[in-house]
């Protein structure tokens, strides 16, 4: 066996059998990859990187399916329907479904596919369910509203110099900064 | 000269394709740099850690660059491409929504997506409420939200033009910008984690400062 | 803080990219040529056209989003012109101060010359650069004098509808020239008003993308 393919089976060791540790890239490789990768979606599709898009989408074709007639008729999901087309063929779904591929494979490789609730210690599994659903109802409502997601809205907007973007860098790390010290014992254990 | 398909260079399947593979390049980077643990999101915004600062900016920096020299270059019209509407006053209002979603929730859509499929319960949950609050502002749409979302409209607006600033001008002290906050948020982390457990260390990836 | 290889590389790749730009110049959008057969395309299409009956009813009500664009030369246009109008000669159409009104998305900007051919050439060229939101007037001031300001009155056996025609077009001319039609001699222009022009937009792109996010 070469030298060079030896170095490579350690290099996957080491993370693929070394339960202890989280292994992690380093933050501004993985940063300076996500953003060439906004450069190639912009490229290739013109479109931004996005999640919150996606889940809209999805909501819209499950109305579609539910309540046809009332799915036409809403102001907000009407005009997306009005194409024929279904709402599910879109590049942001078909990006989505990349996304949970893709997720996948990087935790297989490195070992993190458990079947866990991710928390702060002190939290109990059942508070941590509770705050998740909150946050997620704020979410899908945040994201209508702003036109957008940390990713779609703020990554890259910044990315096109787009006010927009900027406008929601303020919104959600701004507010998210005062909100934390409100909520800090959802993360941090307070001695009381 | 890109973009490709607002220009009908390439067809909608071959871009849907695209898509797909963006997709799962976007999953693997997001995961691997660990965002889908909440807990590494949340550090933060209480200064334990600052992988979530190191990776938004370095990318949004580092793509801003790219498409300034791209566009000058005449590889790319950004004009062309999904250029987002300026609405500021819903973005602003939904913004600080989705701040306090950020940190009760613990993640953000794209990354609760990637937990949920590498196993995370609580980021499954998660995304069950983001579509009962997308269900709610549709069924809400027009007696509450319409008249916020389409307020304070500015067009597409470029934020160095708007300040009166070269565009690239804007991005170098962004960037000057980043590389402070990088350091501040170094700082800031390095003073929670030199008597932080082990234990916690281990689940954030993160190591004590040297 | 210490910083390893790999940090280093994208630190001194971002500061270099960062320093290059600021000597670059800001967005614009790029110009760009249509192509002859996607331009036949289009020139076939009718819905360009604006007919003086439609322009009439827009003027009448005030339309905000019409924006009315004289092609033809300054000596015309000073001689005369349609209320409101701006002058954009056929050898200024694509410079960059008329971009706001030629090239955007808010406005119907109605081009006319006395016929119709001038201004539809104004059209093709502006076409021809992937400018938006423009309209011709069809049958330009020539029909707008035959039709509007001194209509045709219809036969006795004329049918309804033309009589309805000719009402709303006598009305028309009334609110143009402020004398009932008729009355109307060959030097019947309207008066031209100074009236503010609308604000140029600065915009655009073509395709909507569907957008990242929201």
């Amino acid at each position: 066996m070469s030298k060079k393919r030896k170095k490579r089976t350690k290099w996957l060791k080491n993370f693929k059998f070394n339960k202890r540790s989280n292994r992690y890239i380093n933050p501004y490789v993985g940063g300076f990859f996500l953003g060439l990768l906004i450069i190639v979606a912009l490229y290739f599709s013109g479109e931004g990187l996005g999640s919150s898009g996606g889940y809209r989408d999805v909501a819209v074709a499950v109305l579609d399916k539910v309540t046809p007639e009332y799915a036409h008729n809403n102001s907000y999901i009407g005009p997306r329907l009005a194409s024929g087309e279904s709402p599910l063929k879109t590049w942001l779904v078909f990006e989505l479904i990349g996304v949970i591929m893709g997720a996948i494979l990087s935790a297989a490789i490195f070992n993190r596919l458990h079947l866990r609730i991710g928390k702060a210690p002190h939290l109990t599994d059942k508070k941590r369910l509770l705050f998740a659903v909150i946050g997620g109802i704020l979410w899908g409502i945040g994201t209508q509203l702003g036109r957008g997601c940390t990713s779609g809205l703020v990554l890259s907007g910044m990315a096109v110099n787009s006010l927009s973007g900027y406008i929601g860098l303020i919104g959600i790390f701004g507010f998210g900064f005062i909100f934390a010290i409100i909520f800090k014992s959802i993360w941090i254990k307070t001695n009381k | 000269m890109g973009p490709l398909y607002p220009q009908e260079i390439i067809n909608s399947e071959f871009n849907i394709l695209i898509g797909l593979f963006i997709g799962v390049v976007f999953g693997f980077l997001l995961e691997a740099s660990g965002f889908t643990n909440t807990r590494k999101l949340a550090g933060v915004f209480y200064g334990y850690d600052a992988t979530v600062i190191k990776v938004f900016f370095t990318a949004a920096m580092t793509a801003a660059i790219g498409l300034l020299i791209m566009h000058y270059l005449g590889w790319i019209d950004v004009k062309l491409t999904f250029y987002p509407k300026t609405f500021w006053i819903p973005t602003l209002v939904g913004g600080a929504i989705m701040g306090a979603g950020f940190i009760i929730g613990g993640f953000c859509p794209g990354t609760s997506l990637c937990a949920a499929a590498t196993g995370k319960i609580d980021a499954v949950v998660f995304i069950g409420g983001v579509f009962l609050g997308i269900f709610g502002f549709i069924f809400t749409y027009d007696s509450l939200f319409s008249g916020l979302r389409m307020s304070g409209k500015m067009g597409e607006t470029d934020i160095a033009q708007w300040l009166g600033i070269s565009d690239g001008l804007f991005i170098f002290i962004m960037i000057i910008v980043t590389f402070a906050s990088f350091f501040v948020f170094q700082k800031w982390q390095d003073s929670h984690t030199k008597d932080m457990d082990q234990r916690d260390l281990n689940e954030l990836g993160l190591k004590k400062p040297e | 803080m210490k910083t390893n290889l790999k940090e280093k590389i994208v630190f001194a790749l971002m500061l270099i990219g960062g320093i290059a730009v600021i000597f670059l110049p800001d967005y614009k959008k790029h110009p760009k040529v249509m192509k002859p057969t996607m331009l036949l395309e289009e020139l076939n299409k009718k819905e360009r056209y604006v007919t003086t009956d439609e322009l009439a009813k827009a003027l009448m009500i005030k339309d905000p989003s019409i924006i009315l664009i004289d092609v033809r030369s300054k000596e015309d246009y000073n001689h005369f012109t349609l209320d409101g109008a701006i002058n954009v000669p056929m050898e200024d159409l694509l410079k960059e101060d008329y971009l706001g009104y030629l090239d955007q998305d808010v406005y119907k900007t109605v081009l006319f010359s006395n016929g119709t051919s001038l201004a539809d050439e104004a059209w093709m060229i502006m076409k021809s650069h992937d400018y938006q939101g423009n309209y011709v007037l069809k049958g330009g001031l020539n029909k707008w004098f035959k039709t509007i300001i001194d209509p045709e009155k219809p036969g006795e056996t004329a049918d309804l509808a033309d009589r309805e025609v000719y009402e709303f077009r006598r009305g028309a001319s009334m609110f143009f020239t402020g004398v009932s039609a008729g009355g109307v001699g060959s030097s019947g222009a309207a008066p031209k008003k100074a009236k503010a022009a609308p604000k140029p937009m600065v915009k655009r792109k073509k395709k909507e993308v569907s957008g990242g996010c929201g």
